[in-house]
């Protein structure tokens, strides 16, 4: 225990009056020492990916013997809930490194949670490092011009199908190779039409796509319309652009001639809205013929249903001949405030995030690199059609209200799933949310380049 | 509000006579609500009725304990099954093995006797101080503390956050149990209505023998308060048990988490494989200990309440 | 003038053997006295009452007083929890006012809580009822009834899943009986809040418990002379079971307003944190919690927080000055 504490203890014993409060000090749970200068806090993966994780950790302290890498799985309760690492921030105990999804990094940047590494950048010489790296990537953890961390993986999504659904309604499965470029939106509907099935009391039995399901957001269709959510000279987001409207509008059109609750009462059959477990898919139960879901799903595939014939191919376009479109998310490497920043912690953070880590860590988790030059490596070979998709990717917005923006964007797509609300008031409310809370951080403009196409 | 919650009222169908043994109702005839007793087919009915009603409220248990025992894969079946084929005692082991479940235990049995212990003392002194001594002012201050039980939980979390950040009590035990030294509206009016049964000539009778409060407090009271105590105990031990914003909010780090929040923890750790099964068992693990100190408990509980009365 | 406390005292009492041991008649004397002077012996009474309530004094001004004040403070600046508060005057409460989702969760938590408190009662009272059966299994019955407001929410949460399950459920298997489609309860906001009010109701072991308590404490003799003229047994709850419960019905009336305006956890745990569907679930405290914990937004979590608290306070006035007319006290026994 150390001194503060104490002082602490005897306050509250007066505080109290109460001889009882003098039993707390057994009580105070871990105290925290300061931990040595070679001994790294890493804030890491969990799950069944700790494994792969260590093998990234063993291969730094190999480069770096006297360094020992402390890695602590954290309990996130649900997504996009900082609650552990303010909690940790504002406790004293924050790791040096944090494995982060990268999209919130421009709002944890923008509150102060995040600790700025051009400096590390500078004094270690290691400027250009970014010059490998996907651009979109970087630009996700660039806030106001500074850099917050290094990506460490990333994915796209793509129009996965069940062979055995489609050919068993007759489907032609050579039009599907992404040799022939994207389908149009339409054109998939119609081959959905030929293996949906009902059942005599009208219940699906199954379907073909069902738009909004898996990583079917109204914002994937939205990049397809052509959305653009923030203007730079305007400093402001519209969520009532007309792209973004007809992406939902498509939706909600979709879901009223399938019938809102018999579509929803077939797939959460097989996948419950909440808590599914990740073998829990209409598509994985081979129940539906295509569904939009990231490249990371083929290590699912692999797990959960091995006999599984599958393939994937672009996203479908609105019209023919329409550019294929995808969108990428991932995760980083970044350094919390309260990070020692020392060149430890800079070593840590180039290893997970640069190129060893990177060779050891996406193969095995079916990541895609977010380096260009681990694009063409042999144990990635499986991943290169996604791989090659990347240069027609972008990232979400890196604006300082992510969380609250994706938050309402994501509830405009749920009441699209109820046809609870038109798409154009929905939106509207949507943006009565987000607008103001974007307004509070102007002037602010997106990182260089954002938005456009290309490595 | 507070007047009908009345702090002047005292409850109890008679008199309370000194003495621990005598502290206890006049319900030795254990009849209904209505003093009837039911015969022939009005019985059977009522039974019926009742074991209906009971078997409902025990089948999410129950459906907790057969998932605990199923195999991931018939967890999975449509429809599910009632009763796992082969029971997968494994489940259990698995479980326990796959998080620090028995660290997270630690925590949460040392959390709860901590919380009990400190709710117990804390408000067995502050409701003597509002039955068993009479001091002026009593009766208005009694109306504040029944105002603060409907005070929300909500406007405190923040600002509670903020300073138990700032004394640097995060990701220690302290925010959950310190509290718990201040004593509650809801346990101190709990154990009030029992006190105030305490006769007040036995009190006098022993100040004018010389006896301090502390040790009227401590020597007389407190015994013959034992049901009530256990009462406020049982419902302190299962708040804390099953707290769940609280750890959520000051507890990050595995070594000092709670099962509540570690149940989640599970959850989250799992995301690629999630073994339902597992989260099963480990739930009804966490359930046990609550329902063996019920049944424990039980008379000397019920009993509490029951002489604290309503009113 | 007669305080609150003393007139309530005469109506607390039942009539016949509900008179009060020794405290009821001697209490208004003394306050009446304190009101003129005090002795000595009453200064060190007051000494000595204080110093055993002196740890709920503290309670209250380090986990109320300072909470709210502070609140309110917080509640006029923008803050992230990370950085110093920027003062922005009252622009939370405005935002508050014109934020579409404060006016959804309200309409959601009001909705829970017009249909959880009631039902939650009525439950209550019927588990009670069963608890005091006077029958030799009684024992079995409570700790059936009791046992699941031990299973923690999360548990629940996941279990409850499985019961609502579009093809497989209960629900759903019902209506198939009567050849009709599917439904899933989970994805109409309507149902949704149902199926979380129903949860709920598997606590109702605690206010049934309280209850149990009111109930026990009615003197038998009541329903004697009631069989004596007559009645029969509806009578006897409605005029006998019922009004003497009622002071226990205000009791877990209020308890139950305030943790309705409270409900997090179910729906926190039910909908992964989201508030699904159309935010549907999404409980004035939920939105609350997201807020301060996933938009970093303390000024306006706080502004929420300090809004809720008035309502939470206006609402128990409200339920207190009709109890006034509601609530049985009688007066026989002054």
């Amino acid at each position: 225990m150390s001194g503060v504490t104490v002082s602490r203890r005897r306050f509250l014993g007066g505080a109290a009056a109460l001889g009882t409060a003098a039993g707390l000090g057994g009580l105070a749970g871990c105290s925290r020492g300061e931990r040595p200068a070679d001994e790294l806090l890493l804030w890491g993966v969990s799950g069944d990916q700790v494994p792969n994780q260590q093998k990234v950790l063993d291969g730094f302290t190999a480069a770096h013997p006297g360094v020992k890498v402390v890695a602590r799985s954290v309990p996130s309760a649900v997504d996009g809930d900082a609650t552990p690492v303010i909690t940790a921030v504002r406790g004293g105990d924050a790791p040096d490194v944090w494995y982060m999804d990268r999209f919130t990094g421009a709002q944890y940047a923008a509150i102060g949670l995040l600790e700025p590494i051009d400096d590390l950048i500078k004094e270690f010489g290691d400027e250009g490092i970014t010059d490998d790296y996907l651009r979109f990537g970087v630009n996700e953890l660039t806030y106001q011009g500074r850099l917050y961390g290094l990506p460490v993986g990333t994915d796209v999504r793509a129009l996965y199908y069940n062979k055995t659904l489609l050919r068993d309604a007759g489907v032609d499965l050579d039009e599907l190779d992404p040799k022939n470029g994207p389908l149009t939106v339409e054109r998939v509907f119609e081959l959905s039409g030929k293996v949906t099935k009902k059942d005599a009391r009208g219940n699906y039995t199954q379907m073909g796509l069902v738009p909004w399901l898996d990583q079917g957001w109204g914002y994937t269709w939205s990049i397809g319309t052509g959305a653009v959510y923030f203007d730079d000279r305007a400093c402001g987001l519209d969520l009532t652009a007309a792209p973004v409207v007809a992406a939902f509008q498509m939706l909600a059109d979709w879901g009223r001639d399938a019938g809102h609750s018999q579509v929803n009462a077939f797939t959460n059959s097989y996948q419950p809205p909440t808590n599914a477990a990740p073998s829990q898919s209409a598509f994985l139960a081979g129940k539906t013929a295509f569904t939009v879901q990231t490249s990371t799903t083929v290590f699912g595939l692999k797990k959960y249903a091995p006999d599984l014939e599958y393939g994937f191919t672009f996203l479908p376009v609105q019209k023919a001949g329409d550019q294929p479109y995808t969108w990428s998310g991932g995760f980083s490497v970044v350094a919390p405030k309260g990070s020692r920043m020392t060149r430890e912690v800079w070593e840590l953070m180039k290893f997970y995030g640069g190129k060893p880590g990177q060779q050891i860590f996406s193969p095995a988790t079916k990541s895609l690199p977010t380096l260009k030059s681990l694009f063409d490596e042999r144990s990635l070979a499986d991943m290169k059609p996604f791989i090659d998709q990347l240069e027609y990717s972008t990232s979400r917005p890196p604006i300082p209200v992510s969380s609250l923006w994706w938050d309402a964007l994501v509830q405009v797509h749920s009441a699209m799933k109820i046809g609870s609300q038109t798409p154009a008031s929905a939106l509207e409310r949507a943006q009565a949310r987000v607008g103001p809370q974007m307004e509070a951080y102007c002037p602010f403009t997106m990182p260089e380049g954002y938005g456009q196409k290309g490595l | 509000m507070t007047a009908v919650l009345d702090p002047r009222a005292t409850a109890g169908p008679e008199p309370a006579p000194s003495g621990r043994s005598r502290l206890r109702p006049s319900r030795s005839t254990g009849r209904a609500p209505d003093g009837s007793t039911y015969g022939g087919w009005s019985a059977v009915l009522v039974r019926v009725v009742m074991i209906a009603l009971c078997l409902l409220f025990l089948l999410p248990l129950y459906w907790m304990v057969a998932s605990s025992l199923k195999t991931n894969e018939e967890m999975a079946t449509y429809p599910p099954s009632w009763w796992p084929a082969v029971p997968q005692l494994g489940n259990y082991t698995d479980a326990v093995s796959t998080f620090p479940f028995w660290t997270m235990f630690a925590n949460s049995v040392i959390i709860t006797v901590a919380s009990v212990v400190f709710a117990v003392v804390s408000n067995f002194l502050v409701a003597y101080g509002f039955a068993c001594v009479e001091w002026p002012g009593r009766d208005k201050l009694f109306y504040v503390v029944l105002a603060t039980l409907f005070l929300p939980f909500p406007v405190t979390l923040i600002p509670m956050f903020d300073l138990f950040a700032n004394l640097g009590w995060v990701n220690t035990y302290l925010p959950l149990i310190v509290p718990h030294l201040f004593a509650s509206a809801f346990y101190t009016f709990l154990l009030r209505q029992f006190l105030l049964q305490v006769p007040k000539d036995m009190l006098d009778a022993a100040r004018v023998d010389g006896a301090g409060e502390w040790r009227i407090a401590w020597r007389l009271v407190f015994p013959s308060a034992l049901p009530a105590l256990t009462a406020v105990a049982i419902f302190s031990a299962v708040a804390a048990w099953n707290d769940f914003l609280g750890p959520l909010v000051y507890l990050q780090d595995t070594k000092v988490q709670t099962l509540s929040v570690g149940l989640q923890y599970f959850r989250s750790t799992q995301t690629e494989d999630l073994q339902y099964n597992q989260l099963m068992a480990a739930s009804v693990l966490v359930v046990i200990p609550l329902v063996v100190l019920f049944f424990v408990f039980q008379r000397y509980f019920l009993r509490g309440i029951s002489l604290g009365g309503f009113k | 003038m007669t305080s609150p406390a003393a007139t309530a005292t005469g109506r607390a009492a039942p009539p016949r053997e509900r008179t009060a041991p020794g405290t009821a008649s001697s209490a208004p004397r003394s306050r009446r006295r304190a009101r003129q002077r005090m002795s000595s012996a009453e200064r060190r009474r007051l000494r000595t009452g204080l110093l055993f309530v002196s740890p709920w004094i503290v309670g209250v001004l380090a986990f109320v007083i300072y909470p709210l004040v502070y609140s309110f403070v917080i509640s006029l600046t923008r803050y992230s929890g990370m950085q110093t508060p920027t003062f922005v005057g009252f622009q939370n409460y405005v935002a508050a006012f014109t934020d579409p989702l404060v006016r959804t969760s309200t309409g959601n938590t009001l909705f829970y809580a017009g249909l959880a408190v009631p039902v939650g009662l009525v439950v209550a009272v019927v588990l009670a009822l069963c608890m005091n059966r006077n029958v030799r299994e009684v024992a079995v019955y409570r700790a059936a009834l009791y046992v699941p407001s031990l299973v923690p929410a999360f548990a629940l949460a996941f279990i409850f899943a499985v019961f609502v399950n579009p093809q497989f459920g209960l629900v759903s298997r019902l209506l198939a009986l009567t050849g009709r489609q599917n439904v899933d309860l989970l994805q109409d906001p309507t149902t949704a809040k149902i199926v979380i009010v129903t949860m709920a109701q598997l606590g109702a072991g605690n206010a049934a418990l309280i209850f149990l308590a009111g109930l026990r404490n009615i003197p038998t003799t009541l329903y004697e002379a009631a069989r004596v003229d007559g009645a029969g047994r509806w009578k006897q709850l409605t005029s006998i079971t019922l009004p003497l419960l009622s002071p226990a019905i205000l009791f877990n009336l209020i308890t139950g307003i305030s943790g309705a305006l409270q409900v997090f956890t179910e729906a926190y745990v039910l909908t992964n944190g989201k508030g699904d569907p159309d935010n549907g679930t999404l409980f004035y405290m939920l939105y609350l919690y997201k807020n301060a914990f996933s938009y970093a937004s303390l000024g306006y979590a706080c502004a929420l927080a300090v809004l809720l608290f008035v309502a939470g306070m206006i609402l128990s006035l409200l339920v207190y000055v009709l109890s006034r007319r509601l609530v049985h006290y009688d007066v026989a026994a002054g």
